[in-house]
């Protein structure tokens, strides 16, 4: 009975990720709030994670990264506030900063990350310590 | 261009519709700009319309195999799959503004082929990235080639670009070169090291440059560099669609190493 609910639960807890995923895909990286969802790259390695965020036009001197738990939240602003007379189907857009939230993978060690700025290219590099089993 | 198409080809379930007429007995290049590592290709090749100022003469569709997707120019519906002319310099182009469906991968990268082969195309030239995960520390990418016939092989060992001796290329371009080897058609691909997820203009530039050397049609990539950060802000939603393509494509083999007798 108890493998039964089991594997209930990990069907439950997969239909809720694809349905996440799909949600995901729908979801715009812009709002009308004038924040653009930055790319994000992560890379697995034996002992640590690599997340690398893309941020073009930012000014890295207003870059936030809060990490609780597995949970990130990176805010920045843009170096300038951009318009663009024609944006999708929107018409007259501005965007003034980038803001995004993600969760990290299960076995990270949160208690030594290190943040790198690339000034130069506008990418930000996140190294995320694994936890030793 | 509200107008109706002049003909349609069929290949593969793939529809290839000409507007307007080629212009020319047959163009000399036929470059491919399909949404890969970095966008390598798809920024490349629409900077390439833009700086030669060529002009619409088509557009590739599929009613079985694309998505619903008709992308709006100036107030006009196109398929997200263009061609280009510019009959001065005896250039084609296919420009794609949406990554390929895994399903589509197949009939359009031989559909293409043989649209190349009924126009008299004389060298299809690939566009791409290729993913390298150190690409933050390299200041200038390296272009390298793949070609499909001894004449194409010549050619580029002209030029200072690097043959690619050993590795996997993965997605539409792999299909462009197994199918051009086979029907003995000049196909070169050049592929610089770019960023797998993120728009990569600087790789785009250095492809450009490489096409340059190839053909010796110049094309200024300063507007391209200078506005690199823009184009990334509005390339995202279209390299976030591309890596999931990507993904389905098992891009990955191509940072892994063939088996090698040594």
């Amino acid at each position: 009975m108890e493998e039964f609910f089991e594997r209930f639960r990990r069907e439950i807890r997969r239909i809720i990720r694809e349905f996440e995923e799909e949600l995901e895909e729908l979801r715009p990286m812009w709002d009308v709030n004038g924040a653009l969802e930055p790319l994000i790259s992560i890379t697995k390695r034996p002992d640590k994670y690599i997340v690398l965020v893309d941020l073009p036009y930012a000014d890295l001197n207003a870059l936030s990264i809060e990490v609780k738990g597995r949970r990130v939240v990176i805010e920045c602003s843009l170096s300038n506030e951009l318009r663009f007379e024609r944006w999708s189907a929107y018409g007259h857009t501005k965007f003034n900063r980038y803001h995004t939230e993600f969760l990290l993978p299960e076995d990270i060690d949160p208690t030594n990350i290190i943040i790198e700025k690339d000034d130069e290219r506008k990418v930000v590099r996140i190294i995320v310590p694994r936890k030793i089993l | 261009m509200l107008k109706q198409p002049l003909r349609k080809h069929s290949f593969n379930g793939i529809e290839i519709y000409e507007y307007n007429e080629l212009g020319i007995k047959h163009p000399s290049y036929m470059v491919l700009g399909l949404p890969d590592a970095g966008l390598v290709g798809a920024l490349a090749t629409k900077y390439m319309t833009l700086n030669l100022g060529m002009d619409f003469i088509g557009e590739v569709d599929s009613s079985r195999l694309f998505q619903p997707i008709t992308v709006i120019h100036r107030g006009i519906p196109f398929s997200p799959y263009q061609l280009y002319i510019n009959k001065e310099r005896n250039i084609l182009a296919l420009v794609a503004e949406a990554p390929l469906p895994i399903s589509a991968v197949y009939p359009m990268a031989k559909s293409i082929v043989e649209y190349a082969s009924l126009v008299g195309i004389d060298y299809i030239i690939s566009l791409s990235g290729i993913a390298v995960p150190n690409r933050l520390e390299i200041d200038k990418p390296k272009a390298y080639w793949i070609a499909t016939t001894p004449e194409a092989q010549e050619i580029m060992k002209k030029t200072e670009l690097k043959q690619l001796n050993e590795g996997f290329v993965v997605g539409p371009y792999a299909v462009i070169l197994k199918e051009s080897k086979r029907r003995g058609l000049h196909n070169i691909a050049i592929l610089v090291e770019s960023f797998l997820e993120f728009p990569d203009p600087e790789a785009a530039a250095t492809a450009l440059q490489a096409f340059s050397q190839i053909t010796e049609i110049k094309i200024d990539v300063s507007k391209l560099l200078e506005e690199a950060e823009l184009i990334k802000i509005q390339a995202r939603e279209l390299m976030k669609q591309t890596k999931k393509a990507l993904a389905r494509m098992q891009k990955g083999y191509e940072m892994q190493m063939p088996l090698m007798y040594t």
